[in-house]
């Protein structure tokens, strides 16, 4: 399993009983979930606790704006929960979830993307810097900067799929079922986005370097 | 497990964008990592490809988001939560939407029903002549029996003297709607017929004692009566 570069933990100042809930590793998803069609409120809370940051996070590598992202979040959970009913108990929770969380995300790319191209711009201004001081850390964020850049030229097949696999250390088949194809699909797509990532990205370099 | 047979340069090129990030089953990744260790250029794209893959992983771990904080998530799970409250089961927006798209289907059914019946239907019925084209020089004509929606009634032309198309007869102000003749005539005659007709409807006559033409108005005789003779 790769690194899990986001933040995943639970947020602050949540009620003591939802954050019980959330953070009990007894109280599976599935019990949540059951909890929160019965009625129980604080069921729900735990289940966002623990599913808003992941959620957020990948909508915003998928999108690479702070307030689409958020909305996207947002939109998921009242989906998730207007769907809750309709939950199979016998399959993962957090594969439903994030299928919608990325449906959600891939609509609002590609009408962004009918609507304007996504540029330098817009990734350079969501992303901020990375912290440390002096020439290294200038170095580093204009890297950084440029790989924004490529994955925001990607398309949005390629990028969802880069984004869960090398970004969130998904496993091809945990992706399949998320994007709704095949095993081998997923596969396909994470072979050709690499090498349009890789094409780009040394590209971008061999502009930059002298 | 059978292994693999050694690959060439091609297949381990082809093979490199996955097997950077382990994507690759045992048996083939093995068989990459063979050629790798006697291929010089071959290992040098797999650290490219490498180097590509890590960075991505990388800048985004190393990237601070601004605007991203522990507020964001307090005051976004305050949202949800809000939202959540509000939010019916179902929204009835889609309700209204299949509504509609159930009226709809039932027009359309009940028109294509109305349509394509066995017993005739709108598309079994004989055509609408063009007024006048088959009963010139007669004033006032029943077209061919139809078979309208309800069987009892049919078309019956009316040719006026103040027509003044070129076949003398206007459009919609020329078709009467009429009962069938042999069939409830009198409910036909209140309906439908004109003043001067009588009020226990037309009787079946035949064409040559049909009524009189109407006078033509003295101002503006129909063209076809003109050109006709």
């Amino acid at each position: 399993m790769l690194k899990r570069p986001v933040d995943d933990r639970l947020p602050r100042g949540l009620p003591a009983q939802v954050e019980r809930m959330a953070a009990a590793s007894g109280v599976s998803d599935a019990e949540l979930v059951r909890g929160t069609v019965e009625g129980d409120t604080d069921a729900f809370a735990a289940l966002v606790a623990r599913y808003q940051k992941r959620s957020f996070w990948v909508a915003f590598h998928v999108l690479g704006r702070v307030e689409d992202a958020r909305d996207v979040t947002q939109e998921a959970f009242v989906r998730l929960f207007r769907s809750l009913d309709k939950y199979d108990y016998a399959r993962s929770f957090y594969t439903w979830f994030y299928r919608i969380v990325m449906n959600l995300a891939i609509d609002l790319l590609r009408k962004q993307k009918s609507a304007r191209a996504t540029s330098l711009d817009d990734l350079n201004g969501s992303v901020g810097d990375t912290p440390g001081d002096g020439t290294d850390a200038v170095e580093l964020a204009e890297q950084n900067g440029q790989v924004w850049q490529v994955l925001g030229k990607l398309d949005a097949k390629f990028r969802t799929v880069l984004v869960l696999r090398d970004i969130h250390g998904m496993s091809c088949r945990e992706i399949a079922p998320i994007l709704k194809v095949t095993h081998a699909t997923v596969r396909w797509r994470l072979h050709r986005g690499r090498r349009v990532f890789r094409e780009h990205w040394e590209r971008l370099q061999g502009r930059t370097t002298p | 497990m059978r292994a693999l047979r050694e690959l060439g340069c091609r297949r381990t090129l082809g093979r490199l964008p996955l097997f950077v990030g382990g994507d690759l089953d045992d048996r083939v990744a093995r068989a990459v990592s063979a050629h790798l260790r006697s291929c010089q250029s071959c290992r040098r794209e797999a650290s490219a490809q490498l180097q590509a893959k890590n960075a991505l992983a990388d800048a985004v771990a190393a990237t601070v988001v601004p605007g991203v904080d522990e507020a964001l998530f307090v005051e976004l799970h305050q949202r949800v939560l809000e939202r959540v409250a509000t939010a019916a089961p179902t929204a009835p927006r889609q309700w209204g939407r299949r509504a509609a798209i159930a009226v709809a289907a039932g027009t359309l059914f009940g028109l294509g029903w109305l349509a394509a019946r066995p017993d005739g239907g709108l598309l079994g019925r004989t055509p609408i002549h063009a007024a006048g084209a088959a009963h010139r020089g007669s004033d006032s004509f029943a077209g061919p029996t139809l078979q309208p929606l309800g069987h009892d009634v049919m078309w019956r032309f009316v040719r006026h003297a103040e027509a003044s198309d070129s076949s003398g007869l206007g459009l919609m102000g020329r078709l009467m709607l009429r009962t069938l003749e042999d069939e409830e005539p009198a409910m036909a005659g209140d309906l439908f017929d004109e003043p001067s007709v009588s009020p226990a409807g037309p009787p079946a006559v035949p064409p040559s004692v049909a009524p009189a033409p109407a006078a033509p108005s003295s101002a503006a005789p129909p063209r076809h009566q003109t050109t006709r003779r």
